[in-house]
């Protein structure tokens, strides 16, 4: 499938709209999504403190788990022990004052907002272009259902983002990256049908 | 034709057309090429590796090693492919290969005429003289004499996939065994995957015809299929072959998705590699009649048994007019029984054994089957199969078939148990290796472990099956076994037709017959390794499934040992030959690897930029403009630019790290040689770092931007090393230190201006143009700030340049607009966008290290920067840099050359001797790290590390480059070539 994109040069990422097989609906939509995305870091051994001011302040407690907390205003993703990515559809700069704020003493953000690109994947197809992608075993027998792996797809380092349902889910990359892994999302969508909206 | 009236699991209503060797045929959808070839007559089929012997199909599967086709033409052109497991399509364009000028009359079977002298290993022995000739003529020429298929010559126009599975039970077979493993373990609930490797479930019950539970064998098929597809914890995966046990439970698969088809569908991948990975594992791949070794074995239409079973059954094919069965066990003579029902004609049953049982003689009998007990076949007739010599009784009688099924027994398929090392054991009783020590978690059933008998493969599996959920917490609901009625197994032991006529072959792919395995063990070769690689025995693409017991039992017998005693190589993945395509994927061409990109890749494409792949990174090496006539007087015009006026170039590539918590001052002195918890916030400082060995690891800068946020940044290479190694230290040796870390190479674009014009042109960008205030921004000052309308900015006053300068950080997504607002406020100053040509030139004249200096053999003071470490403080590598061999005064130092011939040029990579020394190692005096042509001073410089360091300044030595043939008389100096003081960078 490197074939269907041998024209363009490593460097571009296939244009926005329809690629593959002419399928309708596309078996995978491939979209960019508009948000702030902020490390958070517990000091060390604060994480339980950090996990209750962020709670406090948020409604729901990050669990200290590859896993997704979603919030009223913020999707909390466990990536580390102790360290979360923090997603919201807000300025940077109000999600980070708040997580400051909700840390206080206990924990460091660190804006990562325009260096991590968040794709959102949906269609029938968007498992088995996982099962692709991600050497992890994503089926609800054995990952929870909030399972977000940080993991590698193809070299490029990724984290997923469970989106409710097996065909939905979003994808943080970084933006050096960002035209390699639309390369490969969509070669390997190709068969399916593929639609971009980048 | 061939093909019987009746039975078979083709459509007939569904005839394929297809070509051999350009002349047209037909078969059925459920054929192979092969079996549609037997039913076309068609018997020649290809020639042998070595000698061009006319060949048949011996096999039916993946064992098969004579008829080797080509597939397909053109780009998608595929050599080697087994006739036996091509599944028959519509328009299907095969060739025989190895054959010139035509596979009838092939010229080079004039080899088989010279085969006395082409025994083991005769090219070693045979073109020892004169030496010269072996590359350049022999090696040639044997490769162009023994060979196979030819690649294509085009790229290859199809796609492939990767894919990963999970799941508690991976059975690899769909044989009796295989059905009843999956089944019973996907009825307790485990996630299962069945893999076939044929184009249909059901192994040996396509062509069984024992009844079970009092039914046909495929209507249990079907059941049992059925039930499976119907349960949402299974997974059906056929045309997939489990060619490798790998670490951890992981099994490597190829499936087959479009193999069966002209070309793919658009956009679907032909094949599809699966890394597996599975809890437990049965292997109930079946097992492999055998050949026996005897003259002529290899003539078309000579061919196993089970072969003959398969295409009789599942075919409906009579492989021959006339068919004679030559064994040593009752299996055969149930497949024979089943020939002849299915109505091919019998000649004669000859078996090696004297006795056998009553009930074979009685359904011989019943069939009016001619039997010969105690007979050997010891010779064979015609280009293809026309007679066969048998020796019973004392008397040789000639027997007209075109057929011959032989078996000598069976072969378990052991050989993914051999893939974690274990070694197969010897079975006297079944005369067969059986598995050895198994990978973790894979057990085997059925014929694999020996166990022949229907019934038994049927109750293996499930047992297996069973004990696989069972090991894993599933309720294992009670097995109802079908049962089966057994045929005969019984077998003597049979390998060797001694005295018979003609060469008598072992492994027909790779030609080498019994007499060379004799002559491998007359010449010492005794070991089944060194029996191995002396004759390549079992080293073809079938890994010897046929050729290594009969090869193993020959050498046993020669050197008087039992089969037990003489053992047996290991199998190796893969299973069956894998595409190199496959184990690619997406990664070839432009994919070959993920490309990453600079926040100003585009704007550098604009401005033409030539890119260099540093590590992943594509990055704009230098800008050429119009009548530019090279690299070098683009790289002159940029370094110019920027020494004259102002330059600009995107260093975002570098690593970059930020450090929070009240500790990082501490934890930076312990990985840094030098200070930084002294550094005041808003200043920068230059680091060195080392590995634990005393060896600079990496360099950089480090700003303090707050009382406890720092930002270090690492050279591009080692930033993910660099981060590797703070965690390290945080994680494992002072966890008791309050400092978190973050990458942040992705968040900031960076973008470096250098030159007089620098603060001009940087003013207009910033929202509060006074913060570059010299008085207010002195050098290695570091500020947050904003530009472009409140865009968030970090400044650092720095320049590896040399120059007046600052590195602006600002988000990822806003570097591209950073850079065109810098190059639309420079337009008035001539700013010039510059690569790194340009940069490595202009450091270089600064006496900057780089990469080519920090190469993991270097200390800091090699590199001429001991005065910087901290002899108040500890530091990581700060004792095993002070061992006497790394402080000795003549190790080699950092230092400068320039040539005292000012119109030479330099070249990274030469020696540095002593004038009048001869350039051999033992005079070796250092090297040449990096050099370049200096626009700046108008001629050659260069770096590098001469024994005796900066004591040698002002001495002349020389730069001896063997590789370009230069030798160039060079003058010792201090590194720093242009501004050593620092004046313009601080100004």
């Amino acid at each position: 499938m490197a074939d269907l994109f041998a024209h363009l040069p490593a460097s571009k990422a296939p244009a926005p709209g329809r690629h593959g097989a002419p399928i309708d609906p596309p078996g995978v939509t491939i979209a960019t999504q508009d948000v702030a995305v902020v490390t958070v870091i517990a000091r060390p051994g604060r994480a339980e403190a950090a996990i209750a001011g962020l709670a406090a302040r948020f409604g729901a407690a990050p669990r200290d788990a590859a896993v997704l907390t979603r919030t009223e205003t913020v999707d909390f993703v466990g990536i580390a022990p102790g360290r979360w990515t923090a997603l919201a559809a807000e300025p940077s700069a109000t999600l980070v004052a708040a997580l400051e704020d909700a840390l206080g003493e206990t924990g460091y953000v660190v804006d990562q907002s325009g260096g991590q690109v968040v794709l959102a994947l949906d269609g029938p197809a968007v498992p088995d272009l996982l099962t692709k992608l991600v050497a992890i075993d994503l089926d609800p027998v054995a990952a929870p259902l909030d399972a977000a792996p940080t993991t590698v797809l193809a070299h490029v380092g990724a984290t997923l983002l469970p989106g409710g349902t097996a065909s939905a889910w979003r994808l943080i990359v970084g933006r050096s990256y960002l035209a390699a892994a639309l390369r490969l999302l969509v070669a390997s969508a190709a068969e399916r049908g593929c639609e971009l909206r980048v | 034709m061939s093909r019987l009236a009746r039975g078979g699991l083709i459509d007939r209503a569904r005839p394929f057309a297809f070509t051999f060797d350009g002349r047209p045929y037909q078969g059925f959808q459920g054929d192979t090429l092969a079996s549609a070839l037997l039913a076309s007559d068609v018997r020649l089929v290809g020639r042998s590796f070595k000698y061009h012997r006319p060949r048949g199909i011996v096999g039916c599967g993946t064992e098969e090693p004579n008829a080797l086709v080509e597939l397909r033409t053109g780009a998608r052109r595929e050599p080697n492919a087994k006739a036996t497991t091509v599944e028959l399509f519509d328009g299907l364009d095969a060739r025989s290969q190895n054959a010139w000028p035509s596979l009838a009359f092939d010229a080079m079977a004039v080899n088989g005429l010279l085969s006395p002298f082409f025994g083991a290993a005769f090219y070693y022995k045979t073109f020892m003289w004169p030496k010269a000739a072996w590359e350049k003529l022999y090696e040639p020429m044997i490769r162009r004499a023994a060979g196979l298929g030819r690649t294509a010559e085009a790229p290859d126009p199809d796609a492939y996939d990767k894919a990963h599975a999970f799941c508690d039970l991976l059975v690899i077979g769909s044989g009796p065994s295989g059905l009843t493993a999956a089944l019973t373990a996907a009825r307790s609930g485990a996630r299962v995957i069945l893999a076939e490797e044929d184009f249909r479930f059901g192994g040996r019950l396509l062509s069984e015809r024992t009844a079970i539970d009092g039914a046909a064998p495929l209507a249990f098929v079907d059941r049992v299929l059925a039930e499976l597809a119907s349960l949402p914890n299974v997974r059906l995966m056929s045309r997939t072959s489990l060619f490798g046990v790998y670490d951890g439970g992981t099994y490597g698969a190829l499936e087959r998705l479009a193999d069966h088809l002209p070309v793919p569908a658009p956009f679907q991948p032909r094949q599809r590699l699966w890394k597996i990975v599975a809890k437990r594992a049965v292997l109930a791949a079946g097992a492999l009649d055998r050949p026996i070794v005897f003259g002529g074995n290899d003539r078309p239409g000579v061919m196993l048994a089970q072969a003959v079973e398969t295409f009789v059954a599942r075919h409906a094919v009579a492989p021959a007019k006339t068919m004679a069965v030559f064994a040593n066990n009752d299996a055969a003579w149930t497949t024979a029984f089943a020939a002849h029902d299915a109505g091919q004609n019998v000649a004669a049953l000859i078996d090696t054994r004297r006795d056998v049982a009553p009930g074979l003689l009685a359904g011989a009998k019943a069939r009016g089957l001619r039997t010969l007990l105690g007979g050997e076949v010891i010779a064979t007739k015609g280009k293809t199969l026309t007679s066969i010599e048998v020796a019973v009784g004392g008397k040789v009688e000639r027997i007209a078939v075109d057929g011959l099924a032989m078996s000598g027994g069976f072969s378990p398929a052991v050989h993914l148990t051999c893939h974690h090392g274990g070694r197969p054991v010897w079975n006297d009783a079944l005369a067969a290796f059986v598995p050895g020590n198994c990978p973790p978690g894979l057990t085997v059933a059925g014929a694999a472990a020996g166990a022949y008998a229907l019934s038994a493969c049927l109750e293996t599996g499930a047992a297996e099956g069973a004990k696989a959920a069972a090991d894993l917490g599933f309720a294992v609901p009670a097995v109802d076994v079908p049962k089966a009625e057994d045929a005969p197994t019984a077998l003597a032991a049979f390998w060797y037709v001694e005295g018979s006529k003609g060469m008598a072959f072992v492994d027909f792919q790779n030609d080498v017959a019994a007499k060379d395995v004799k002559l491998a063990a007359k010449e010492g070769f005794t070991s089944v390794e060194h029996l191995k690689r002396y004759t390549t025995l079992g080293m073809a693409t079938d890994q010897g499934k046929l050729a290594n017991v009969p090869g193993l039992a020959i050498l046993a017998k020669v050197t008087g040992r039992t089969i037990a005693e003489t053992g047996t190589t290991l199998f190796r993945p893969p299973w069956s030959p894998v595409t190199l395509a496959a184990f690619a994927g997406h990664h070839r061409g432009q994919d070959f690897r993920p490309a990453r990109i600079t926040p100003t890749h585009a704007l550098a494409e604009e401005l033409g930029a030539v890119f260099v792949e540093a590590g992943p990174w594509l990055r704009a090496s230098y800008f050429p403009k119009a009548g530019e006539t090279d690299w070098r007087a683009t790289v002159a015009r940029e370094v110019a630019a920027v020494r004259e006026g102002v330059g600009l170039i995107d260093v975002s590539t570098f690593g970059k790290i930020e450090l929070c918590g009240p500790d990082v001052g501490l934890l930076l002195d312990r990985v840094y040689a030098n200070t930084f918890s002294t550094l005041a916030v808003g200043k920068a400082r230059y680091g060195v770092m080392c590995r634990e060995d005393g060896m600079v690891m990496d360099d950089g800068t480090t700003a303090r931007l707050g009382p406890d946020r720092w930002i270090m940044t690492t050279t591009t290479a080692n930033a993910a090393k660099v981060h590797q190694h703070l965690e390290f230290c945080l994680q494992v040796l002072w966890p008791d230190l309050d400092v978190v870390t973050a990458s942040v190479s992705e968040r900031w674009a960076q973008i470096s201006i250098s030159g007089p014009k620098a603060r001009d042109t940087l003013a207009r960008v910033l929202d509060e143009d006074a913060v570059i205030a010299p008085e207010a921004f002195p050098y290695m000052g570091a500020v947050e700030t904003s530009v472009l309308g409140g865009v968030t900015a970090r400044l650092f006053r720095l320049s590896f340049a040399g120059e007046l300068g600052w590195e602006i950080a600002v988000p990822a997504d806003r570097g591209e607009a950073l850079a065109r607002a810098l190059l639309a406020a420079g337009a008035e100053f001539g700013i010039t966008p510059y690569g790194l040509e340009a940069l490595a030139v202009m450091r270089i004249e600064k006496g900057h290290v780089s990469g080519p200096e920090l190469n993991g053999q270097t200390t800091i003071a090699d590199l001429g920067m001991g005065r910087m470490a901290s002899t108040k403080k500890d530091w990581i590598g700060r004792v095993m840099a002070g061992r006497p061999g790394l402080v000795d005064p003549n190790r080699p130092g950092f230092v400068g050359f320039r040539p005292v011939d000012r119109s030479q040029r330099l070249s990274a990579g030469a020696h540095l001797l002593e004038q009048g020394a001869a350039a051999a190692t033992a005079n070796d005096r250092g090297w040449i790290s990096s050099a370049t042509w200096s626009p700046t001073l108008g001629h050659a410089i260069g770096l590098g590390f001469l024994a005796g360091g900066a004591a040698r300044i002002g001495e002349v030595v020389r730069a001896w480059d063997g590789l370009r043939g230069t030798d160039v008389a060079v003058e010792v100096c201090a590194p720093a070539f242009y501004d050593p003081e620092g004046v313009r960078l601080r100004g």
